[in-house]
């Protein structure tokens, strides 16, 4: 053969070759994909008018959105007591239970339930201090919190709040995640995922802890689960540095510190280009936050600079980490347009193994240290104006029982209540919420509930239709369906709307 | 019965031929190119399996026809266009077998009249209008604007929009299921096969209002569970029409309403549209609060102007015009800066100017701003002559000026602001006698005038003790 004719022929077999590629199946399905995708594109392209306002926008997630429909509330502040204050010493009144005090607790109380520590029979606790009727509402509050009766007419407070949760740390997710396993976005993170805030140079979402600890349920409470993670809660300290690891280190002025971001911002934009990941966008937004951040947040962090009269008010003492403390930064960061400020402060877990453990003693304690700052806070939102549109939310992961814990069936040194699920009591001001009232029963010893029942659902639905969210709509998809912080429950609790 | 039956597999059947036929179709063009000549072996077989469905289909359909109530109009053209269609399928089968030249104008044909059929059925099952819907506005947001509820028709304003959204696609011009029309006062008060629909002035033994309550779960309940349902607020608009009576020319203002359908008409004033489905939160309150006439939008120039300076622009409420602005973001706030405002002053309802170098001589930009409900001015250098400049601010609801240099000879002009709810005063130069006098020209607002204090108790300085412990 001739060296034309042996090229002649391999001509001819590449051609062949390259038809045959041609006609795979892959490639058949791929053309005919195309075609039907154009058919398809027509519709798809009709469904897309209809999402929601709540679209990602990568390069400026925090950008300040409008809800769905006009709420009262533009803020939240968040108080959460964790370890589970006893309701029977605070807000709810039962004087049957000071006449059993003593006795040995009724089977039917018993029966088919589980405790985290009674064990066997124990003995009735009748409540540990003396109650009142206050304001014009003649709500019942206890000796124990002095302060707060004297506003409790601003406030709506919800006596039958029910977790099925007895434990601390899932009962904490399930009240700020919707479920009591990890993994879900906080209520924060929703909340600012949903409205964004209106002031660039300060996150969103802060939370501030007091109390010695962090709440057991851990940095997953605010955390922002499948939500973008810009959205999770930024937690700031009111003692020493306001944020940890934001100050430049030594040596190292603005100017390098704004070069070295500004250089791995451009990496990050590279690596954006080429893998289309938003969470990169993500990064790059947080990183420039972080950097206006290291002006903004030593100012507002700084509670030294507030007049003598508000520390007298809230009871603080500036250079010290404390719930009063805390409760005013809460304020400052709120006028600064904060959306969503979490407190947690720990230590109410009133078992009755030690004193600062008893109802008796501890737990007044606890009471004397927030009462004061809790009200100061409610009396300084509204002279600034701010109570109507700043939701103030008090509570817990779940309540104490009215019985004295008998840990492993032997009798405590203190007296001590358990873990009780069943119902306890949280209270909502400002924002919208309709002051003086009270919303749920629970039977003569405060055991079960007999009307007005409250799930924690409905407290985190109720939370956000006073941000104008229906709850049912507000959702984001993850893992192929829709999710929303309520799931498939929620009600919105009209009756403390005003 | 059994012709009935089997007319009800119409539905079934009749996609088939579409779907293949349409197939065909493609395959005989694909197969023009090189590439793909051997599909023009499917064309024949795929024709003959098409005619045949479209013959059947043809069938079903005729005796579904007879079975049940439709748009004589409609189903005529229907009828013919499908017995066309299938005829044109099995000429195009013999076609293909014999001239293949002229095969690609039968084709087309066929194909056009599978299209041009293929409406018209859509038009007899979900509506004449259903596929132009999605673009003239969705059935969610039914509710027109009203300009003045007083003057409108009950019926022809309120109630007929919902029959037209919810009920006409079963009982209207095209369909008449159960034979009754609800699209027409005659046909409503004539009712269907079953009798009378409604009862005048007895919204109990009306019909169509049971049928509404009915649960869902129930097959009597209207509208079919996997339709749009009415809302709540509808049902509620339905019933007090035929609680006055069912009259199909009364005004509203003549049609005696309690508080419940005073809110609902409220909201068809403003725009705020019904909510569909979820729990309706919210939405009335959200009327009241927003005029009752949307703004017309903010130009995106205007809109990137303000966001460069740092001012926050966000609406009010999702799908307004109206707008809150936060100047928490603006560093060293300039006159020029404060004067942008002027270029939103249509649209700008909330203002929250706290703690930036506003002065009182940039105020004058305000005066414009006829909509603004709420202004904070907290914590600025604003004093009685700022606050003066603020008097043209006729729907101002809310005013913060606490830590201002405000003094006690300013605090009187805030009477010049007609609807002024809340005033918040702490930290300015106001005194008891002014507080008071203000009180007493404006009884109904609020003023808050701060410096609340707390009283030191024993309980703020001591700590609880434990007893001391009895050791055994």
């Amino acid at each position: 053969m001739t060296q034309k004719e042996l090229h002649n022929q391999r001509l001819v077999r590449e051609a062949q070759k390259v038809v045959m590629q041609q006609h795979t199946r892959r490639h058949f399905i791929k053309e005919s994909a195309m075609g039907l995708g154009a058919l398809a594109l027509g519709n798809l392209l009709g469904g897309c008018s209809t999402g929601s306002n709540n679209v990602f926008d990568a390069t400026n997630p925090l950008a300040p959105k409008a809800a769905p429909f006009l709420g009262k509330a533009k803020s939240v502040i968040y108080l959460h007591m964790a370890g589970a204050p006893s309701q029977l010493e605070m807000f709810s009144y039962k004087p049957e239970l000071a006449k059993l005090d003593g006795q040995d607790c009724p089977p039917s109380l018993l029966n088919g339930k589980k405790f985290a520590f009674i064990r066997g029979v124990p003995k009735m606790l009748g409540p540990q201090a003396s109650f009142n009727r206050y304001g014009e509402s003649g709500i019942w509050v206890s000796e124990n919190l002095p302060h707060l009766s004297t506003v409790i007419d601003d406030v709506a407070v919800l006596q039958a709040v029910t977790t099925d949760q007895f434990n601390h740390a899932p009962a904490q997710l399930l009240m700020h995640t919707g479920t009591p396993r990890l993994g879900r976005p906080s209520m924060g993170s929703w909340v600012t995922y949903g409205l964004g805030t209106e002031n660039k140079n300060l996150p969103g979402f802060v939370v501030l802890t007091s109390g010695g600890n962090n709440p057991d349920a851990g940095k997953s409470v605010w955390g922002s689960g499948f939500l973008p993670s810009v959205y999770q809660g930024v937690q700031c300290r009111s003692e020493g540095d306001p944020v940890l690891f934001i100050k430049d280190p030594a040596g190292m002025d603005r100017d390098i510190r704004k070069a070295s971001i500004d250089a791995i911002n451009k990496v990050n934009e590279e690596s954006y280009t080429e893998y289309q990941d938003p969470e990169t966008l993500s990064r790059i937004s947080q990183y420039e936050l972080a950097y206006k951040m290291q002006i903004s947040v030593p100012g507002v962090m700084d509670i030294s600079t507030e007049p003598e009269y508000i520390h007298e008010m809230y009871g603080t003492k500036p250079g010290e980490s404390c719930f009063a403390n805390n409760v005013l930064l809460a304020r400052k960061l709120v006028e600064k347009g904060v959306r969503f400020v979490q407190l947690f402060d720990w230590g109410w877990d009133t078992h009755g193994d030690s004193a600062g453990n008893a109802v008796d003693i501890g737990l007044k304690n606890k009471c004397r240290k927030i009462d004061r700052p809790i009200t100061a806070l409610l009396q300084d939102l509204k002279q600034r104006g701010l109570l109507d549109e700043t939701l103030v939310v008090w509570g817990s992961e779940f309540g104490r029982t009215p019985m004295q814990e008998n840990r492993d069936g032997k009798t405590m040194p203190f007296k001590g209540r358990d873990h009780h699920g069943e119902a306890f009591s949280m209270w909502m001001a400002g924002g919208g919420i309709k002051g003086g009232t009270t919303y749920g029963e629970t039977d003569e010893i405060g055991y079960n509930i007999v009307s007005g029942k409250v799930e924690t659902f409905d407290v985190q639905a109720t939370i956000l239709n006073q941000l104008g969210f229906d709850h049912e709509k507000f959702t984001y998809e993850s893992q192929g369906r829709n999710f929303r912080l309520t799931d498939l429950s929620g009600k919105v609790i009209h009756d403390i709307i005003a | 019965m059994i012709s009935a039956g089997i007319g009800r597999l119409h539905p079934v059947f009749v996609h088939l031929p579409i779907g293949i036929l349409l197939f065909a179709t493609l395959l005989f063009f694909v197969s023009k190119k090189q590439r793909f000549a051997n599909m023009s072996l499917a064309v024949a077989p795929a024709l003959a399996i098409g005619s045949f469905f479209s013959i059947l289909s043809c069938i079903t359909g005729y005796l579904l026809s007879i079975s049940d109530a439709y748009n004589e109009d409609i189903i005529f053209k229907h009828q013919w266009l499908g017995i066309s269609t299938a005829i044109t399928s099995v000429v195009c089968y013999f076609v293909y077998q014999k001239k293949r030249i002229i095969f690609g104008i039968f084709i087309t044909l066929l194909s056009t009249l599978i299209m041009v059929t293929g409406h018209y059925g859509g038009s007899l099952t979900h509506g004449a209008d259903y596929l132009t819907a999605s673009f003239n506005n969705s059935t969610s947001t039914n509710k027109k604007v009203i300009a003045n509820i007083d003057e409108a028709v009950v019926y022809t304003d309120i109630i007929e929009p919902i029959l037209a959204t919810k009920c006409y696609s079963c009982h209207g011009e095209s369909k008449q299921k159960g034979k009754l029309r609800l699209d027409l006062p005659n046909y409503i008060l004539q009712g269907g096969e079953e009798g009378k629909v409604l009862t005048p002035y007895q919204p109990g033994s009306s019909e169509i209002i049971n049928r509404l309550l009915l649960p869902t779960s129930n097959e009597e309940h209207m509208p079919p569970k996997e339709k749009p349902q009415l809302t709540k607020d509808e049902v509620a608009l339905l019933h007090w029409w035929i609680e006055s009576g069912a009259n199909f020319t009364a005004a509203v203002k003549n049609t005696k309403q309690t508080a419940a359908i005073k809110g609902l008409l409220a909201s068809f004033s403003n725009g705020a549209g019904s909510n569909d489905g979820g729990n309706g939160d919210g939405a009335n309150e959200a009327a009241s609060m927003l005029p009752s006439k949307n703004a017309s939008p903010i130009a995106a120039d205007v809109l990137t102007q303000l966001n460069k300076e740092g001012i926050v622009v966000v609406p009010v409420v999702n799908g307004s015009n109206y707008v809150r602005a936060n100047l928490i973001g603006v560093e060293n706030l300039s006159a020029q800066t404060f004067q942008l405002l002027a270029k939103i002053s249509d649209q700008l309802l909330q203002l929250n100017a706290s703690f930036t170098a506003v002065k009182d001589e940039y105020l004058l930009t305000l005066s414009n701003c006829k909509q603004l409900k709420q202004l904070e001015l907290n914590g600025t250098a604003i004093t009685n002559k700022g606050l003066a400049q603020l008097t043209a601010l006729e729907n101002l609801e809310s005013l913060s000026i606490t830590q201002t240099k405000v003094t006690a000879d300013g605090i009187g002009n805030v009477s010049a602001l007609k609807k002024l709810k809340k005033v918040y005063l702490y930290g300015t130069g106001f005194t008891n006698a002014a507080v008071a006098a203000l009180k007493q020209k404006m009884p109904g607002l609020l003023i808050d005038t701060g410096g609340y204090k707390l009283p030191i108790l024993a309980t703020d300085t001591t700590e609880a003790k434990a007893p001391e412990v009895k050791t055994n």
